[in-house]
């Protein structure tokens, strides 16, 4: 059996999550950019939290702001993490970070096959600034993006949100829009029930959405009042 | 002398095993098939079971056509199984599964490797080795009931003449756990076990195996099939 042991995986299979977060000078208004540092840590320490379950939860956070798109946090085991935060300013270059994710999603070395499905999350207060459409079809194209699940967050008063719809595609969830620093927070725990249920299912390649009856109601967050922890 | 073992256990949590396996020797071949039914399907345990007998069925009836088109043969496959759903009166939506077969004929020493959807066939002799390839990303597979056409096959003919030769088939329950280019090790790793147990022990030796799975979390149903030739 000890022969076994090394031909054989020890770990987990890899759920990973990918969050793309704006973090352009507009998400100092209403302390947004405080409110996504907690609620990111918190989602970091609940998927770490995870023990005994089908899959390992893994984490990347790509933001976008004045220092053009940076993965903040590098694609790293849940229970490994220690969040730093981030910091707003400049402007919203939201077509680098398509890249980036891209990138990400395709490196087999960092992402192996056999992963599950990613999570990919957006969040945004603004349009882009920067040529964002050929990333995002680039993006949305690619085999292994195609297969991820999208959620998207618009934050304040953002007009425009073409961008997070076509993020979204032809995904079943609605954008959901965050008038409010805490209704950042609610999308995050809604985030992480999301995960934890896939990694507590038999399937975690399957999104149960029936359990979250977010549908009737687009994009507007009271109704996850029913997800705090 | 054809040596050939197969188990299959369950999942941790799982109702039922989706996956299926079957070996069937004669005096002229030996086939050994694996079959996943997909988590997604609701009685794809139904649909994995029928793949292992229509494989059988269509091996019959392709040997007596003298036709040695594989092509031929998957098409009898996908026939056989879809004619064993409907004879059931269930939908092939419900009963999706993977298929992953070899065929020996034994008196050319030849054969076929075929495999649709996830899993993994590794075959060796001295002058060859190969391995399927690889599932599709994020485990979204190819499966009887939805398959389109029969290249979604990956199909491989195999001659060993009189050289030994050893392969298993295993669902994805167990491929995906086995560490890359550690395959033909695992294979070997088996094979030498399996000489120092006696014949009777052998199936229960695989299952144990699978019981005793290292792998931290692993939950799936996980089957695995393993013959050789000395």
């Amino acid at each position: 059996m000890s022969e076994l042991n090394n031909l054989v995986i020890h770990e987990a299979r890899p759920l990973p999550v990918i969050v793309l977060a704006d973090v352009s000078g507009s998400m100092y208004s209403d302390n947004n950019i405080g409110v996504l540092n907690t609620a990111v840590r918190e989602m970091i320490d609940s998927l770490s939290e995870e023990g005994s379950l089908r899959a390992e939860v893994y984490i990347a956070v790509i933001t976008f702001g004045k220092s053009g798109a940076q993965a903040h946090l590098p694609f790293s085991k849940a229970s490994d993490i220690e969040w730093n935060d981030v910091e707003a300013g400049g402007v919203t270059p939201m077509g680098e970070a398509f890249l980036m994710t891209q990138k990400l999603i395709e490196d087999k070395e960092i992402i192996s096959s056999r992963s599950y499905a990613p999570t990919i999350i957006l969040l945004s207060d603004g349009k882009p600034t920067d040529d964002y459409e050929e990333p995002l079809q680039n993006l949305l194209s690619s085999p292994r993006a195609a297969k991820a699940f999208r959620m998207a967050m618009s934050i304040g008063a953002n007009e425009d949100q073409d961008v997070l719809e076509e993020f979204l595609g032809d995904s079943n969830l609605p954008v959901f829009q965050a008038n409010e620093a805490r209704q950042i927070q609610k999308f995050f725990r809604f985030v992480t029930m999301s995960v934890s249920q896939r990694v507590q299912s038999v399937n975690p390649n399957k999104i149960e959405n029936n359990n979250f009856s977010i549908t009737d109601d687009l994009g507007t967050l009271d109704d996850l009042d029913d997800f705090e922890f | 002398m054809y040596k050939a073992y197969s188990a299959s256990v369950i999942g941790i949590n799982k109702k039922s095993n989706q996956d299926a396996h079957s070996v069937y020797e004669s005096s002229k071949y030996l086939i050994c098939i694996v079959a996943d039914g997909l988590g997604s399907s609701k009685l794809s345990e139904i649909g994995s079971y029928q793949a292992t007998r229509a494989v059988r069925k269509a091996i019959t009836q392709w040997r007596s056509l003298n036709n040695s088109d594989s092509n031929v043969l998957l098409q009898l496959i996908q026939f056989y199984w879809n004619l064993f759903i409907n004879d059931l009166s269930l939908a092939k939506k419900d009963c999706l599964t993977t298929c992953l077969f070899v065929y020996i004929d034994k008196v050319a020493s030849k054969g076929l490797i075929c495999q649709l959807g996830d899993g993994m066939i590794v075959f060796n002799t001295c002058s060859e080795t190969y391995i399927t390839p690889k599932s599709i990303d994020f485990n979204y597979t190819k499966a009887l009931g939805s398959a389109k056409n029969i290249s979604d096959w990956s199909v491989k003919s195999i001659s060993f003449n009189n050289q030994d030769m050893q392969f298993f088939i295993a669902t994805d329950g167990v491929s995906d756990d086995i560490t890359e280019n550690k395959e033909f090790h695992f294979l070997n790793y088996l094979i030498d076990e399996m000489n120092n147990i006696k014949e009777n022990g052998r199936n229960r030796f695989l299952k144990s195996i699978l019981q005793d799975w290292p792998t931290k979390f692993h939950k799936d149903d996980k089957t695995i099939c393993i013959a050789w030739r000395k």
